[in-house]
């Protein structure tokens, strides 16, 4: 029996992955709004249930990783531009939870202990965006400052590159 | 998101990320991760090529003023990205070196003569010069032992390396700052031709 901290049956690389898209995902809707921020919570909840089950599915063609970058890379695209639009948003949330629940598949792990691993992702993936999107949108709407909202658009122009790079480094393998 | 019970965001989100990471328990592969990311953040550090074009970027930037102080270096990861794919991908591309060291002469002369371009040329120039950059952290990439780590690492260092250059520009609004920031250009010119010429 193991819990949520017990290691080896995600690779770290797609934890990795799984931590870049949540803060990509998370920062674009954070700036737009405690709406999106909602709405866009609630989407990916639901969507990383999708994707756990899509894992299970025998053959199914979904390439965690692949998916992971390309969620992550348009979402740090939108937040780079600052390209506040709600269906875009929610539509990001749903591929990036969806990527998200596939890439955390314990593959070689007993139904017990996969449980426990799938709960706890789902927790720990919904914490963190909840608490990213709220450091996001806390610094959009009430910094008085010029560059924190810049700064969140750095860190999405960066987790594209990061996300970019690896999705071709990923496809070129 | 404020900290109500007691419950501050950050401890939300510290709890988040240990319930979200599961680290493998072989130690060659958590030599892997921290290799291929100290790997990844020393490759621009390293490279005195990297380096000077990097933060020449950040001085134009701060010389520029608003918007192009934090549109250069929003600018330059992404199209970096495409470089770098491209050099993941074992896409050619002629004369990568000669490119970057001629980013360092174009870049630090731009800032030698405080060139003011308009915002479209100037993000025409860094980006056409961070597809160079870019290919050559791609090209090292697939021998790093995380790939992943290796390109977070770059990603970082190439952004302090901007905010140390826009930090240095920041100088021009001071007495004699101007003259100052507008040497460091001119040396990172004058560098740029000794890596041109093999003597750096």
């Amino acid at each position: 029996m193991f819990d949520a901290w017990t290691p080896g049956h995600i690779p770290a690389e797609i934890k990795i992955g799984q931590i870049l898209a949540i803060i990509s995902v998370s920062l674009y809707l954070g700036q737009q709004g405690l709406r999106a921020m909602r709405q866009g919570g609630g989407v990916v909840a639901l969507s990383m249930l999708a994707g756990f089950g899509l894992s299970l599915v025998p053959g199914c063609p979904i390439g965690a990783d692949t998916a992971l970058f390309v969620a992550t890379a348009l979402a740090g695209t939108a937040t780079a531009l600052s390209w506040p639009r709600m269906p875009v948003g929610l539509f990001l949330a749903a591929g990036g939870g969806v990527a998200l629940g596939a890439a955390a598949h314990p593959f070689d792990a007993d139904w017990p202990d996969a449980v426990i691993v799938v709960a706890a992702n789902l927790l720990g993936a919904n914490l963190l965006v909840i608490s990213i999107a709220g450091f996001a949108n806390r610094v959009q709407t009430r910094s008085r400052l010029f560059w924190p909202p810049i700064g969140i658009r750095v860190i999405g122009a960066w987790t594209l590159a990061i996300s970019a790079m690896m999705l071709a480094f990923s496809l070129s393998r | 998101m404020t900290a109500r019970h007691g419950v501050s965001p950050s401890l939300i989100a510290i709890t988040a990320i240990l319930l979200l990471v599961a680290v493998p328990a072989s130690a060659h592969t958590e030599e892997g991760l921290a290799g291929g990311f100290i790997s990844g953040f020393l490759h621009p550090l390293l490279g005195w090529d990297h380096v000077a074009a990097m933060v020449a970027v950040g001085l134009w930037g701060a010389f520029l003023r608003t918007p192009a102080i934090w549109m250069l270096p929003i600018v330059f990861p992404i199209v970096m990205a495409v470089g770098g794919a491209a050099g993941v991908a074992g896409a050619p591309l002629p004369a990568v070196e000669t490119g970057i060291a001629v980013s360092s002469i174009v870049l630090g002369l731009l800032v030698a003569f405080a060139v003011r371009a308009p915002l479209t040329i100037a993000v025409v120039i860094v980006g056409v010069f961070a597809i160079f950059h870019g290919h050559a952290h791609g090209t090292e990439m697939p021998e790093a032992s995380s790939a992943t780590t290796f390109a977070i690492g770059f990603v970082l260092a190439t952004g302090l390396l901007h905010l140390a250059g826009i930090a240095f520009g920041i100088l021009v609004g001071i007495p004699g700052g101007a003259v100052a920031v507008r040497a460091l250009g001119a040396l990172i010119a004058v560098a740029g031709l000794g890596f041109l010429s093999g003597l750096l």
